[in-house]
């Protein structure tokens, strides 16, 4: 296992991780878990019901009266009603979270950082750094755990993006079908999942989902296995695993 | 080995019990043999055992009494687990079990004494009677816990985790009965997602229509309780289910009533389904030469069903002048069964030992129901009880569902159901055939209500023509016996009369009193007739009576169920994992771990707070500040939103420069403190306290919004981690990393920039609040690791060591340098905090002004003030009060600590205005009540002039 090098940018659950066995990735800075050593069984467990951590993916929020009009500018689509989403052809995620905020993922997150600085106070709206602690639950079966993390039931919600409580701790969640799987159960796609966190709780909600992964059959899977389940062609991913 | 065949019946049609599978098992340590299918009560019956258990408070033999798991009769324990109920547990080969609350043994109880102490342990005698003296409280508790209660708690009986799980429906249909099946059907015929929820294992005879392919029926699954949004815990043998359905269903049936008589408690006196679900599911004869006292056809079906299975009936007993209606009174008569109308049993005459019926005596009733005339003695081997039902009605009224007696059905049955709830069946007094249509009615409406269906179906049933009538008032008590009216608790008609004579006269004082109810059985077979005695006792009549409150939960839930997953949410800060690597010990700060100290070998607590701190003042010492609140406020108008936030003024605060800050609440009490950096004419960078951030964010949110100023608020806190880099070589260390200018001109003390530290972009302010020449770093919080490791490797060279929130506190005491929380309550002002200075009343507005203004016009109570202590004096703790010369409390410490630096143990309190000059001597209530003798100190007590931290 190759530590990560001095100064990469890890994610808040590299910790978890490591103690997980994670086998590194590390790219444009980034350190991710590639795998935990066995990247086979990963593969199958990942449409079954899996968690894998994304925290290190760019990401960026745009806040101000002007940030809606300044992101429509820099030719970036923006969804019309508040917590709606869109999906770009190479990936990259824009979530309108307020009327005048702005979530995205991906890389377009990093190009906009720097301009965004640069444009700010006269286009009226800031960079707001996003460090959150971002999971990625897939799977079959990844209902359940979230009726036992936070009460609800997702089934038939998917294309939603919502703010909820999981495990008692304020999250965002964004619901995609995933690619689907050669399972008669599967042939939709199973949903995908995307987490978002305060960084801070990141390893207490990786721990807590993790634990009910594992009892329900799952367990955690790497950058690998998630391309897999993820929604999408393949060489759409690349966007969306920021490379 | 006793003979499994004993009281078995031949096959029965349907039965549920399996011939070919012989099961062995062990009850009070004797071998029995069973059959698959059988739980432990039928196995133990169908084996000549009728003394199953012994009652809470006399230790009377007990026997199969409902055999529906609503009492508590025959309460279990052994490895299996405690407090088991042997008539709803399933016989497993290898079981061993024995009954609770014995002493010697369940045929041979030696406290069986205590039922002749009765009349010295009325209800309510340990209220009157062992109240004093209070030394021997201890005693009497253990006495009565030893002498009455149930199962023993095995403390050293570890089960395994019990996971909670959750499912979502549309339609829950609680009851798998005639009624619930055929609901449960009709509302997935219109679309719904059913689930079905049936305590049973499987369904029981009656039921003629098979649970359709699109309901998810859960055998072995009690309703255990409904809440708020129709949540509904549903358990299992093996887990508690959270269900969120939109409507429920309830078809959970009735209950059968005891008649109350003397000895009314003796095995062999059953219920009717009692004495029903012996024979037709684990074929054994209920009773040998049984009476059956009745009050409609009920009993005159059982007598004729064990007639049929070649059960000699020695009589039956109706309660009613004349039995109506189609019962098979000619056939009892014919086969030589005699009939005795207008007749009640009035006791129950016992076996030797008590462990059987050896006959009933029996009297006439006159036309008022009251018993008349001479008894007669019948003599037979028990007495099954078919008297009136009452509905299983506890989920539907923790449902908001209210229930209303009916006069003629002499029973409740539902009034007013909230939305979305239906009751179907004999729940809802739709008895026998009626049930099943009910149940269709109450399906298709729970989908109607769902819009599913149109509306065509009404709430209520139609009509309860077809229901049977129980007895209005089954209680015979004779003078001479008890006569239980709560078998759980003991507790007789006598026990309740002098109950209501006391004054407990309404029917939540007497569940409180005599704990009629409150059993295991939750008064399911008792609060009827506790209602009926009490509504005679007091005059009333039944419709005027109350119902107690119905509570979670309706059955009994293993507290390993209940004791599932929880939450609690804690953070960690980025670098968590390299204070583990050091072995720090953490400390919770709000939701957050810091490190409080990291222990080095050979030193206790104290030695080691006192080395970290004097490393820092020393040398160089680096801690982890992530936890800070962290915000972001931008825009035109965020100089005069933070003014109308803060107590002071920022207008003119430089760019690159922060000023400290208070923040108020409209009482003028200090709710935050922080420090606040302006990064641009229009950008700052706000501090809060680690556990204010997410409430100062939420109020600076709510107030942008009501002041409707241009300002954007980012709560950044998550995303940065922080450090304190503090110590004479702090600039030296973090020069070879950052490319900020660090000279003291370049970077004044209260100076903010932005640059790299380590390559990582970082935010870098001039702190003073450990007392030393100080940067706090704040980095993203994806490169804070590094940092932290890049910071720790360049002050190697000049001895840097980690330190934690103790070595902080106490740095910051020696400074004088308060805590918003821990020097400051819900109480404290500025004033009297020595805040004063940051409070600007000339300002035209800002959060509590107005209340600062009438309180800066008043003498102040108290005051913040440093003290210290002789070098030999006991050290208070925090807390710890200020007595004057008469012990009257005038004060508290807020902080203490033995300062190496100072040389004393120094710290700060509230005192009296009166004691606030320097050298004022304050007497502090230490451990023990000890007066500790401190005297009013000049803070800051280190470094007063503020050298070091402006080198």
């Amino acid at each position: 296992m190759r530590p990560p090098a001095r100064g990469a940018r890890v994610s808040a659950v590299h910790a978890c991780l490591e103690r997980l066995g994670a086998v590194w990735d590390q790219r444009e800075g980034a350190v991710r878990a590639l795998h935990f050593g066995d990247p086979e069984a990963e593969a199958a467990i990942a449409p079954v019901l899996s968690l894998a951590d994304r925290g290190t993916l760019p990401r960026i929020g745009v806040k101000g009266p002007d940030a809606v009009e300044w992101a429509r500018a820099q030719r970036i689509t923006v969804p019309e009603k508040i917590y709606g989403w869109t999906r770009a052809a190479g990936g990259a995620l824009t979530v309108r979270v307020g009327n005048g905020e702005l979530f995205l993922e991906g890389a377009h997150a990093s190009a906009v950082s720097e301009e965004l600085a640069a444009a700010a106070p006269a286009a009226a709206c800031w960079p707001v750094r996003r460090e959150d602690a971002a999971f990625l639950l897939c799977g079959a079966r990844a209902h359940e755990v979230l009726a036992q993390a936070c009460s609800y039931d997702f089934r038939g919600a998917t294309g939603s993006f919502v703010m909820t409580r999981v495990a008692l701790v304020s999250c965002a969640i964004l619901i995609e079908e995933g690619r689907a799987g050669g399972t008669e159960e599967d042939a939709a796609g199973s949903p995908v999942y995307h987490l978002w966190a305060a960084a801070g709780y990141g390893p207490y909600l990786w721990d807590e989902l993790l634990a009910i992964v594992r009892e329900c059959g799952g367990g955690p899977v790497g950058d690998a296995a998630v391309a897999a389940v993820l929604p999408g062609p393949a060489n759409g991913r690349k966007d969306m695993m920021g490379t | 080995m006793s003979s499994p065949q004993e009281r078995r019946l031949p096959p029965q049609p349907g039965e549920w019990v399996d011939r070919s599978r012989p099961i062995s098992f062990r009850f009070e340590g004797r071998r029995y043999r069973g059959l698959h299918g059988d739980t432990v009560s039928s196995a133990l019956l169908a084996a000549g055992v009728s003394v199953l258990g012994r009652s809470f408070k006399y230790h009377r033999p007990r026997g199969v009494f409902s055999l529906t798991g609503a009492d508590a009769n025959v309460m279990l324990h052994g490895p299996a687990g405690t407090n088991v109920r042997g008539d709803e547990t399933a016989l497993t080969e290898g079981l061993d079990l024995r009954a609770v609350n014995t002493l010697g043994g369940v045929r041979r109880d030696l406290l069986s004494f205590l039922g002749r102490l009765s009349a010295f342990t009325p209800v309510g005698f340990y209220y009157k009677a062992l109240h004093t003296p209070r030394a021997l409280f201890p005693l009497y508790e253990r006495l009565l816990r030893r002498l009455a209660g149930l199962g023993r708690v095995r403390a050293e009986h570890r089960a395994p985790p019990s996971p909670k799980d959750y499912a979502f429906c549309d339609v829950l249909v609680v009851g798998a009965g005639p009624a619930g099946v055929t609901a449960a059907n009709a509302a997935a015929a219109c679309g719904a997602e059913v689930l079905l929820a049936e305590s049973g294992e499987r369904l029981d005879g009656c039921v003629r229509e098979p649970i359709g392919s699109g309901v998810d029926c859960r055998f072995g699954t009690t309703c255990a309780g409904v809440y708020a949004d129709l949540w509904v815990a549903l358990v299992d043998g093996r887990r508690l289910t959270k269900v969120r359905t939109r409507s429920l269903v309830v078809a959970a049936g009735c209950e059968d009533q005891p008649a109350v008589f003397a000895n009314n408690d003796l095995p062999g006196v059953m219920l009717g389904e009692a004495a029903r679900r012996l024979m037709e599911r684990y074929a054994v004869r209920p009773a040998d030469q049984p009476v059956v006292l009745t009050a409609g056809s009920e009993g005159y079906r059982l007598a004729d069903a064990m007639r049929g299975r070649g059960i000699g009936v020695a009589a039956v007993v109706d309660l009613r002048a004349e039995a109506s209606g189609g019962m098979p009174c000619g056939d009892l008569e014919a086969a030589g069964i005699p009939v005795f109308n207008a007749h009640t049993v009035v006791e129950a005459v016992p076996a030797p030992g008590k462990a059987g019926v050896r006959a009933a005596r029996i009297r006439a009733l006159d036309a008022g129901g009251r018993p008349t005339g001479a008894a007669r003695t019948i003599d037979c081997g028990g007495i099954v009880v078919c008297v009136g039902r009452s509905p299983r009605d506890g989920v539907l009224r923790q449902a908001g569902g209210a229930m209303v007696y009916d006069e003629r059905l002499h029973r409740h049955v539902p009034d007013a159901l909230p939305d979305g709830v239906f009751a179907a069946g004999s729940v809802a007094g739709a008895d026998g055939e009626a049930a099943a249509a009910d149940g269709r009615r109450a399906g298709r409406a729970a989908a109607a209500w769902l819009g599913l269906v149109p509306a065509d179906a009404p709430k209520e049933p139609p009509d309860r023509d077809a229901a049977e009538s129980g007895h209005p008032y089954p209680v015979f008590a004779e003078p001479h016996a008890k006569a239980f009216v709560d078998l759980d608790e003991d507790l007789t008609v006598d026990d309740l009369a002098h109950a209501v004579q006391e004054g407990y006269d309404d029917v939540e004082l007497l569940k409180r009193y005599a704990t009629v109810g409150m059993g295991p059985s939750q008064g399911k077979h008792a609060n009827l007739n506790a209602a009926r005695v009490l509504a005679r006792l007091t005059g009333r009549s039944m419709g005027d009576s109350r119902l107690t409150t119905a509570r979670p939960f309706t059955s009994p839930v293993p507290m390993g169920h209940l004791a599932g997953r929880g939450f609690t949410p804690v953070q960690r800060t980025p670098v968590h994992d390299r204070h583990e690597r050091l072995g720090a010990e953490m400390m919770y700060a709000g939701t957050w771990l810091r490190p409080a100290r990291y222990p080095r070998p050979g030193l206790d607590r104290e030695s080691c707070i006192d080395a970290e701190a004097r490393d820092v003042r020393s040398r160089v010492g680096l801690i982890d500040v992530g936890t800070l609140g962290k915000l972001e406020i931008s825009g035109a108008d965020a100089v005069p939103f933070l003014e109308r936030i803060y107590t002071g003024r920022f207008a003119k605060l430089r760019v690159g420069m922060t000023r400290y800050a208070v923040m108020c609440d409209e009482s003028g009490v200090v709710v935050d403190d922080g420090v606040i950096g302006r990064l641009a004419a229009e950008r700052f960078y706000v501090s809060t306290t680690s556990s204010g951030a997410d409430q100062v964010y939420r109020e600076m949110q709510r107030w942008a919004a009501v002041w409707r100023l241009d300002v954007t608020l980012v709560n950044a806190t998550g995303s940065y981690g922080a450090f304190n880099i503090a110590g004479p070589y702090a600039r030296q260390v973090l020069a070879g990393l950052t490319d900020v200018d660090l000279s003291a001109g370049g970077f004044p003390y209260l100076g903010i920039r932005e640059g790299t530290v380590a390559g990582a972009p970082a935010r870098l302010s001039r702190v003073g609040f450990v007392g030393e020449l100080g940067y706090e770093v704040h980095v993203p919080a994806g490169r804070a690791a590094g940092v932290w490791d890049e910071l720790l490797r360049a002050g190697e060279p000049h001895g840097i060591v980690p330190f934690g929130v103790e070595a902080q506190r106490l740095l910051r005491l020696e400074k004088g340098h308060l805590i918003v929380s821990q020097d400051t309550d819900g109480l404290t002002d500025p004033f009297e905090a020595h805040l004063g200075w940051a409070v600007k009343l000339d300002k035209p507005f800002f959060v509590g002004k107005r209340s600062l203004e009438i309180i800066a016009g008043k003498e102040p109570r108290r005051r913040l003030v440093g003290f210290e202590l002789p070098p030999d004096a006991p050290v208070p703790l925090e807390n710890h009060l200020i007595v004057d010369d008469s012990r009257e409390i005038v004060g508290r410490v807020t902080s203490v600590g033995r300062s190496g630096a100072v040389g004393r143990t120094i710290g700060l309190a509230y005192v009296p205005e009166s004691a606030t000059a320097v050298g004022s001597r304050l007497r502090v209530k230490g451990e023990g009540g000890a007066i500790v003798s401190a005297r009013v100190a000049a803070t800051p007590f280190f470094d007063p002039e503020g050298v070091r931290l402006r080198s």
